[in-house]
């Protein structure tokens, strides 16, 4: 316990020490530059060059971290030194601008080292023939060979039909129980609008892993929903939901139904809050029916939350984990291997780290498709004033 | 001559928004109460036929056995230490980031934004492996640091997107104002605009919350068989391939997990909804 505290704040202090550095550093050279500015060209270059020098200290740091310090510590002394002759920086008052970087900093440095600095990592890593190790450095470089041997196997084929099936029919169910749950709340109004508000959060809250146990008791072969089914005479025989290929595809995506429709609707929830209530009483006064109302204001008025709520539960679909490794491991066989089920497997059970990342980033191409489209779209819901 | 139907037109279309609530209700319940059911059934009961929606006799044997003998307090412990940490460091690097996004002037605020909530989409099994690699090498593998520091930083893109448009909402007099009594740009975002957001800090601090709660990848990977250091997630995990016929003892398990996140979103509830679409919806 005491040396876990300890690590964590030696780890503390190094981030801190590294975040207050690349700020000075940062500081300084920015200082410098506007100075440079309005100097000759030999003093823009050199400035010019040691900002160079941290984007070499990155570049580095991702390829070998050990070697990444020299630049780095170049950088900073190079920064330094421009800032006081150049910038003649005596003391640090801080402008707005600089307080931002300085704010911001922490976040930014964090986001970096856990997931843009991993993400190059499992590029490099899936160029390599890497088994029982992840030093790659040491291993062969095999170029595009792991991407090969992935689109020709015919695990692959399938984990990647499944993924886009299970995406699609999950989504769309998701979709229009979301969005029925979501209108219910407005319809019902009032108190009883808050408490099925409240119950339909509730399957949203649960970790996925956890609904994956849940369900797979739900599922049991021998007295779960199919037996249930079967004693209220619904079924005659007993369907094995788990252990059917295609009853366990569907199971899968029913359980994902489940939980997922509440997101959908927590979106759609805020998103018909914010459609002027004027308009239904001016739709009201022209005589216009209930469903006719929806098509015509609610739906066009609730585009933008429903497009950005399908491409955001689309890119969370494609990478779902968590479900398939709960309740079915993948099996029967493997048909409900999702692509990430396949390159956790890779990973962790064969130890073949360049084949799984090899899928890993099949995974990411696939979100990064929809992840451009979303960020499009949510663009204009990132301009925020300041003061 | 208005006919039956338009006369009770209201009745009818109450009557029916009542039976879609119930509907719903059924449907987001019903999971749960099974598992609920199971898990006050007497060991062994669960597998009788025919199937007992609700046990004759119900007995807490089940929790007893999952708290004392598996010692299932434990990863409860666990989880929410790590939860706690990483709302706590969560809330202080988000709150920061976005203080900077929604109230300071500087170049590239969009671009800044677009890098946060651009990482955040990258899926988890794309970094598991460098991750777990660079937890290795920092020598935090099988503690419960080593989830606690990736998790913030998952929780951050959400986090400082919430609480930016929090921000957002408070009227630039504040600051103003703050200036005249001469206060420092820091001291004004720690005396007037942190207390006045609260309910925003509340609110990120929970999903922070949830979020690592219910991690489950990383976690699997790095508690990798030490039961100490084991979260909820993978101890139920392992409990389903352990005791996969016991589904008493599992079910009293899954209930002892999910009682705790559903009180929070209880009590945050309308705290989710602003949460989660305060990156698709402006308000």
């Amino acid at each position: 316990m005491e040396t876990t505290f300890l690590s964590v704040a030696r780890i503390l202090l190094v981030y801190i020490l590294i975040v207050g550095l690349i700020f000075l550093g940062l500081v300084m050279l920015a200082r410098a530059w506007a100075a440079a500015r309005q100097m000759r060209t030999r003093w823009r270059g050199l400035t010019a060059a040691v900002g160079g020098l941290y984007v070499l200290a990155a570049l580095v740091f991702v390829v070998r971290p050990g070697l990444a310090a020299a630049p780095a510590a170049l950088a900073l002394a190079g920064s330094l030194m421009l800032g006081i002759g150049l910038g003649r920086v005596r003391r640090l008052n801080l402008r707005e601008p600089e307080l931002a970087l300085l704010f911001i900093l922490p976040a930014v440095v964090g986001i970096f080292l856990f997931y843009y600095y991993q993400i190059a990592q499992t590029l490099i890593y899936s160029l390599h023939t890497l088994e029982y190790t992840t030093a790659w450095s040491s291993e062969t470089f095999i170029g595009l060979r792991n991407y090969i041997s992935v689109w020709n196997s015919p695990n692959f084929r399938a984990a990647l039909g499944y993924t886009l099936y299970f995406t699609g029919v999950a989504v769309f169910f998701e979709f229009w129980i979301g969005l029925g749950m979501a209108m219910t709340t407005f319809w019902v109004g009032g108190r009883l609008a808050g408490v099925l508000r409240s119950i339909i959060i509730i399957p949203w809250a649960i970790p996925p892993i956890i609904s994956a146990a849940i369900w797979k008791w739900f599922f049991n072969a021998d007295v779960g929903l199919d037996s249930l089914l079967v004693q209220w005479g619904v079924l005659e025989k007993v369907p094995i939901f788990l252990v059917d290929p295609i009853l366990a595809r569907h199971a899968v995506i029913v359980a994902d139904i489940w939980k997922m429709s509440s997101m959908i609707a927590i979106l759609m929830i805020g998103g018909l809050a914010i459609i002027p209530q004027d308009i239904y009483d001016a739709a009201k006064v022209d005589g216009a029916r209930g469903f006719y109302r929806f098509r015509r204001i609610t739906l066009p008025l609730l585009t933008p939350t429903i497009a950005v709520a399908l491409l955001f539960r689309g890119m969370d679909a494609i990478r779902t984990f968590d479900l398939i490794y709960g309740l079915t491991r993948g099996g029967p066989g493997v048909s409900t291997e999702t692509l990430s089920s396949l390159a956790y497997k890779f990973y962790f059970s064969r130890a073949q780290f360049g084949l799984g990342s090899a899928y890993g980033v099949v995974v990411f191409l696939i979100v990064l498709l929809l992840g451009v489209f979303y960020v499009s779209r949510i663009r204009k819901n990132l301009r925020f004033k300041g003061a | 001559m208005k006919s039956w139907l338009q006369r009770n037109a209201k009745r009818i279309d109450r009557t029916l928004a009542l039976l879609t609530t119930i509907v719903i209700t059924l449907f987001c319940l019903i999971p749960l109460f099974w598992v609920f059911s199971t898990s006050l059934k007497p060991m062994g009961s669960e597998y009788l036929i025919p199937i007992q929606l609700w046990p004759e006799e119900p007995t807490l044997n089940a929790y007893r056995n999952v708290i004392d003998e598996l010692g299932f307090l434990t990863p409860l412990g666990n989880s929410f230490l790590v939860s706690l940490s990483t709302a706590i460091l969560c809330l202080v690097v988000s709150a920061t980031a976005a203080y900077a996004v929604a109230r300071l002037r500087f170049q590239f605020k969009v671009q800044s934004l677009v890098l946060l909530q651009l990482g955040a989409m990258i899926p988890p099994v794309v970094t598991i492996a460098p991750t777990f690699v660079l937890l290795k090498e920092i020598g935090l593998l099988k503690s419960l640091p080593a989830m606690v520091i990736p998790n913030v930083f998952y929780s951050v893109p959400l986090a400082t997107w919430l609480l930016a448009s929090y921000f957002a909402e408070l009227p630039f007099e504040l600051e103003d104002a703050a200036k005249v009594d001469g206060y420092r740009p820091f001291q004004i975002f720690l005396r007037v605009i942190l207390p006045l957001s609260l309910p925003g800090m509340f609110a990120a601090g929970m999903f922070a919350f949830i979020g690592s709660y219910g991690e489950f990848m990383l976690a699997s990977v790095v508690t990798l068989g030490i039961k100490d250091v084991q979260t909820i997630p993978v101890a139920i995990q392992n409990f389903s391939f352990a005791f996969r016929q016991q589904w008493t003892w599992i079910s009293a398990g899954v209930v002892l997990a999910i009682l705790p996140v559903i009180t929070i979103v209880l009590i945050f509830q309308r705290w989710v909804i602003r949460g989660l679409t305060a990156g698709s919806v402006k308000y």
